[in-house]
């Protein structure tokens, strides 16, 4: 006995120094990292970053935070935009060499920023995003950024209410999530939300798509992995023309039905080919930046047009006005065609489980 | 090598440096070990000294107390089994003798008695094998074990110390915690990290060349920029609540 607790406490000082100087060998890397790629840029870009540099300094400490946590949101995105691509692809980019490759991941969290931009834009009601689009652009981060701190606590209060009931959280219970400190609301709402839907999918059955092992692999990740997965999951079945058919919301457009099932598989079809291809952007890697984004932009709108025409999107007529359009107006016409489809479909009061 | 082979060897060594006879060999217990070690059976062949070490051994004999019982044994047994042996020899008939038996044994004994005492004490010292050692074996035998000697003597005894394996695992232990944990008390890692940034750079700026790199990405204010730079927490929060038809504001 006297042995093992001696064993205990060697091991748990061992685990101690480890994990204390891991944390610090990351620091260490990630400062070694920074290094290698200071050393890489030109000098004209090393003066730039100077001079960012002073610039961040004068700021006040708050804009200097609020900087960093964007940054850290970036970087992420950057990760997340990296994730998406499929291997082969992925690999290709890597084999790149630096500046290709930095540019390259810089065009590719460009297009997964727009995603998102463009999904957020149908979460929020019109007339936020009217008043944000509005605003004058000094006042619209600061204005954005007190509503989605007032959004955040009734979201998260609201949420808590909902899903607490259909859990069976007795009362009390709920009252005390609620009360929880601001910082912790939305991870608590997206636990919630995964514990729900795993009750769901006990009750009614896997999402299509899914076994039972995957189902598991899935609901083992935290809240934040697992909603980006089941999304990419419903995204790709809509995709290959399947329902996705799993929970309440989703992009069902009101009056759906009378628009027909393979109209609306069209308009997602469109939807996915309205979005550069990361693909493309990989092949022209060595173009200029300006060539690659034209390119880009031609092959984009090519897809379009071959969508329109096969699935009959627009009558023949229409068709050849579109082809005459300039890139900016044809991107429009694209994206009034597909709006219904970010028309969020929300369940009468009654039906609401 | 094993404890069983370094213990032998250390014997020989010691052996051998103390120059004694051949003789003294036999006084060590090594016979079953060299039965059962072939490295150590490989060293002595080499110098043809495996010979003469089995040569020397001395013959087999019983420990004074195993003998006594095996004796004591031995006559308790005889008793019963001497009566049964006599009952069956009188039912036998008598055995033949040969008749020229008497006159053959004695002549023997005549022979042997005509010999003189010293013949008879010299062929009883035969027996004993002489044992003829080269004069340079020993010395040829320690070259062999040279590499040895250092190593062995050095470490073993340290090391089998308690109190030694003791100091060794706190010094371990000590060592293991400055290494974790002297990078993080203050005013030190600055220093490390500064060390890690070139000449006229500031090592801060290097630890923000992220947010630096991405100065004007984060510095635009359109709204999808906005939105996408929301916490991904957030982003699902919002979708969350426009499902289910929380309040927009």
């Amino acid at each position: 006995m006297k042995h093992a607790h001696a064993l205990l406490l060697v091991l748990a000082v061992l685990s101690l120094c480890v994990a204390s100087r891991s944390q610090g060998a990351s620091q260490s890397d990630a400062l070694a990292d920074a290094r290698r790629r200071w050393e890489a840029l030109a000098p004209d870009e090393q003066a730039r970053m100077k001079t960012r540099w002073e610039h961040y300094k004068s700021l006040p400490e708050g804009e200097q935070r609020e900087l960093r946590a964007r940054a850290q949101v970036v970087l992420d995105l950057r990760q997340r935009a990296a994730r998406r691509l499929p291997v082969p692809l992925r690999e290709r980019v890597q084999q790149l060499p630096e500046p290709q490759r930095g540019q390259i991941h810089s065009e590719l969290l460009e297009l997964e920023m727009a995603r998102i931009g463009a999904r957020m834009r149908a979460v929020l009601p019109p007339e936020v995003v009217q008043e944000l689009e509005q605003a004058r652009p000094d006042e619209r981060a600061k204005f954005f950024a007190d509503y989605q701190v007032k959004q955040r606590v009734r979201v998260t209060r609201y949420m808590i209410e909902r899903l607490g009931k259909r859990l069976g959280l007795a009362p009390e219970e709920i009252e005390r999530l609620k009360k929880e400190p601001e910082a912790q609301g939305a991870a608590r709402v997206l636990e919630l939300r995964q514990r729900l839907t795993q009750e769901e999918g006990r009750e009614f059955g896997l999402p299509p798509g899914l076994t039972q092992e995957k189902w598991q692999s899935l609901l083992a990740l935290p809240p934040e992995e697992f909603f980006e997965r089941l999304a990419d999951h419903v995204r790709d079945r809509q995709l290959a023309g399947a329902e996705a058919g799993i929970g309440s919301g989703g992009a069902r457009p009101a009056g759906d039905s009378a628009q027909g099932l393979p109209r609306l598989r069209a308009l997602r079809r469109l939807q996915e080919a309205s979005q550069a291809d990361p693909a493309d952007l990989v092949e022209l890697a060595y173009e200029s930046p300006q060539a690659r984004r034209e390119e880009v932009a031609e092959r984009t709108r090519e897809r379009c047009l071959r969508i329109l025409s096969e699935d009959q999107l627009i009558s023949g007529d229409e068709l050849e006005r579109w082809r005459s359009l300039n890139g900016p107006a044809f991107a429009g016409q694209v994206e009034k065609l597909i709006a219904p489809l970010l028309t969020r479909w929300r369940p009468p009061a009654d039906e609401k489980r | 090598m094993n404890p069983g082979c370094r213990a032998f060897r250390r014997s020989l060594e010691q052996l051998l440096e103390d120059a004694r006879g051949p003789q003294e060999w036999t006084s060590l217990s090594w016979h079953e070990h060299l039965l059962g070690c072939r490295d150590c059976r490989a060293l002595l062949e080499a110098e043809e000294a495996l010979e003469l070490l089995l040569a020397s051994l001395p013959a087999p004999s019983l420990p004074p107390r195993l003998a006594r019982r095996v004796l004591a044994r031995l006559r308790r047994g005889e008793a019963t089994r001497e009566a049964a042996l006599d009952r069956l020899l009188e039912l036998d008939p008598a055995a033949p003798a040969p008749s020229d038996l008497a006159r053959v044994v004695l002549a023997g004994l005549e022979s042997e008695r005509a010999q003189p005492a010293e013949a008879r004490l010299d062929a009883l010292l035969e027996r004993a094998r002489a044992v003829d050692v080269p004069g340079d074996l020993p010395r040829r035998v320690l070259a062999q074990l040279a590499p040895e000697r250092t190593l062995v003597r050095r470490r073993r005894p340290i090391l089998a110390r308690r109190p030694v394996q003791l100091a060794l695992a706190a010094g371990l232990l000590a060592l293991l915690a400055a290494w974790a944990f002297w990078p993080h008390r203050a005013g030190l890692r600055p220093e490390r990290e500064l060390a890690q940034a070139p000449p006229g750079v500031d090592a801060r700026m290097l630890e923000q060349l992220d947010l630096l790199e991405q100065w004007d990405l984060l510095r635009r204010n359109d709204l999808d920029s906005l939105l996408s730079t929301l916490p991904q927490a957030d982003q699902l929060l919002f979708e969350m609540g426009s499902e289910e038809g929380a309040p927009g504001g």
